[in-house]
């Protein structure tokens, strides 16, 4: 990666970053629904299997906001010298967060909820 | 309308051939069928009297507790049981000579006494009664249908009343069949089949004259001569009980139990099909390990043998005949012999049961069932005891948790009395196990041998039920399903579960949840 030394350079990388965040919620999306997939179905009066899914669900859409925000903050941001860009891209960052965060979390849920009947929806619990 | 049956069995080997009957009638081979079931002995304590009602209370609950009954199709547990008992009264006059007031008779009218005395030994005159007829045929055809008779004169509200009454509303509309299951060697049975016509159409006339019982009614019977044997008795007991039905004689009075059957008029008029079976060699022990002569009560509780469900067959086919072929022997006061053989090699296929046409239906409907008791009893799935505690709502699959917990219990009782159970930490053996046993063993009865093999719940737990339960080289080897490198069989039987539509042609939720198990399987072996 080149040195960030201008506005526009910066402008350009918070575009990259944002595309990267959507690439980034879609892969943790699809891990989370391969690995609710790979946990089997369990027999008998307790079948906790739903919670097996429900935790690697949370484990990963813990792990890819934090590990996309740690990259930006220590990897790409070290390119940028200037403060006042710096700054600028700072504020990105912590938008394309939130943005992997919500946007997994609502996708997640709205799927969960099309896909009832199934290991993915499972991650829900009982229906009252 | 269901198609009404009626299927009566006499004597302890007519109770053990009625369990197979019910396990037919549980794997659901009588599709759309009212079973009226009348269970006669004159034994109420016998053990196998004992587990016939434990499977048939489990069967009746399993299908709903306290709820109204219906027969159903393509499921399990589809026929509707209508259970009847009888059992003659011997508890307080217990001897012949009690019965009929022999002591006194023979002083104030000898006439009376003498045929008694020309065709009854003193021992025949004062056993004891409550353990069944022991082989005397003679007597115990007399006191069988005097003890009919006489319940239907005596008690308005028994069962024996309303078993003849379902026969004759059955009569006045149609040609109802009736069966009788029993054995020919014993006492009971081979007292009772001959009678048992004559004493329904004299009890029913005075029910109601409303219908002719013998007109309308076809009869068929198995003809089941002697299978197994058991220690002879030692002085002390022959001296003790004064008579004993001993199983050296077994094959003689089959003997002459077949004579009768081919020569007395009677029976030719009343009955239109006889089934004959029997075994080989009487090498088979109907209770493990038995060191003295049982001659009833509730130590008598034999294992059961192929032979009981080869009988429950010939009611099968007795009831599947065409009414025009039954039409015609009654017009023609014909009556058909009919008997069964298995392989010179002794196995024992799904065929020799049932034909070629409807071996499948029988190898899906017993192997499916098998599937579903692993599903059942096993805590490692428990899938009904899941269902019932909403365990299914995870996945949204909603309504189960208001099945009644008792009817699942009950579906778990009958599990286990149809192919395995635990109690008091010990493994016993179910009805299937038991007939495997009785076959020889090995690969000689119908399923994969792996499929009899555990011996441990542990077993139990690791056994691959998903692709070992049909043999290989059979005409059923490719029914079965994988799991896959990291599946699992309940995870393959869930997913598919779950894409199967609820039945809603059913309304008790525990029979909607085991007509969907049944759709599932019958997907996952292919059938």
């Amino acid at each position: 990666m080149n040195k960030i030394e201008n506005i526009k350079q910066v402008n350009t990388l918070i575009s990259e970053t944002y595309m990267l965040a959507i690439i980034a919620v879609i892969v943790a999306l699809v891990l989370a629904f391969f690995i609710a997939k790979l946990i089997l179905f369990e027999g008998g009066k307790n079948d906790r299997s739903y919670m097996k899914r429900r935790i690697w669900y949370i484990i990963i859409g813990l792990i890819a906001p934090v590990s996309f925000y740690l990259y930006n903050m220590f990897v790409v941001m070290a390119k940028i010298k200037k403060a006042p860009l710096q700054a600028k891209f700072s504020d990105a960052n912590l938008y394309s967060t939130l943005i992997i965060l919500v946007v997994y979390v609502v996708i997640g849920i709205i799927t969960m909820m099309i896909f009832r009947k199934s290991k993915w929806g499972s991650i829900l619990g009982k229906t009252k | 309308m269901a198609k009404q049956i009626f299927v009566i069995g006499i004597g302890g080997t007519g109770m053990r051939c009625i369990e197979s009957f019910i396990h037919l009638c549980a794997i659901g081979m009588f599709d759309d069928t009212d079973v009226h079931m009348l269970a006669l002995d004159t034994d109420k304590d016998n053990g196998n009297f004992t587990r016939l009602k434990n499977l048939k209370e489990a069967y009746i609950k399993t299908k709903g507790v306290n709820k109204t009954q219906f027969a159903l199709k393509d499921t399990f547990f589809s026929a509707k049981l209508n259970y009847y008992q009888f059992s003659p009264d011997y508890s307080n006059i217990s001897t012949f000579e009690a019965v009929y007031d022999y002591g006194d008779t023979k002083y104030s009218q000898p006439d009376k006494t003498a045929i008694a005395d020309l065709l009854l030994t003193d021992g025949a005159k004062k056993f004891d009664l409550k353990h069944g007829y022991r082989a005397q045929t003679h007597l115990g055809s007399m006191l069988m249908y005097h003890s009919i008779i006489d319940e239907i004169k005596r008690n308005d509200r028994g069962d024996l009343k309303k078993f003849i009454q379902e026969l004759l509303s059955a009569s006045t509309g149609g040609k109802p069949r009736v069966f009788i299951l029993g054995s020919v060697f014993g006492g009971t049975g081979a007292s009772s089949i001959p009678v048992i016509p004559k004493a329904i159409r004299k009890a029913a006339s005075l029910i109601s004259d409303a219908a002719d019982i013998e007109k309308n009614a076809f009869y068929g019977s198995t003809l089941l001569t002697s299978y197994f044997s058991f220690p002879l008795p030692n002085d002390n007991e022959k001296e003790k009980q004064k008579i004993i039905a001993t199983s050296d004689r077994f094959s003689l009075n089959s003997q002459a139990a077949m004579m009768f059957y081919e020569s007395d008029d009677t029976v030719k008029r009343t009955y239109q099909k006889f089934y004959m079976m029997g075994t080989e060699t009487l090498d088979w022990k109907p209770i493990g390990k038995q060191t003295q002569t049982i001659t009833g009560g509730a130590n008598q509780e034999n294992d059961s043998h192929y032979i009981e469900l080869l009988a429950a067959f010939a009611a099968y086919d007795f009831f599947n005949l065409s009414e025009k072929e039954l039409d015609t022997l009654k017009e023609e006061n014909k009556l058909e012999y009919l008997y069964r053989t298995f392989d010179e090699n002794g196995k024992i296929n799904f065929v020799d049961f049932i034909g070629s046409e409807k071996k499948e239906e029988l190898a899906k409907k017993m192997g499916l069932f098998t599937a579903m008791s692993f599903l059942t009893i096993l805590d490692k799935y428990d899938f009904f005891e899941q269902a019932q505690i909403g365990g299914l709502k995870k996945v949204k699959i909603e309504g189960y948790e208001d099945i009644d917990p008792e009817e699942v219990t009950n579906l778990k009782t009958y599990m286990g009395l149809y192919h395995f159970y635990f109690k008091e930490g010990k493994l016993h053996d179910g009805w299937l196990k038991q007939l495997y046993r009785s076959s020889g063993g090995g690969d000689k009865f119908l399923f994969n041998p792996a499929l009899f093999g555990c011996e441990s719940i542990r077993e139990y737990e690791r056994f691959s039920f998903n692709d070992l339960i049909y043999k290989k080289n059979s005409d059923f080897e490719l029914k079965k399903f994988k799991t896959g490198l990291l599946g699992s069989i309940y995870n393959e039987f869930f997913s598919e579960f779950i894409k199967s539509s609820e039945p809603t042609e059913i309304t008790n939720k525990c029979e909607k949840l085991i007509k969907r198990t049944f759709d599932t399987l019958s997907k996952l072996y292919n059938f």
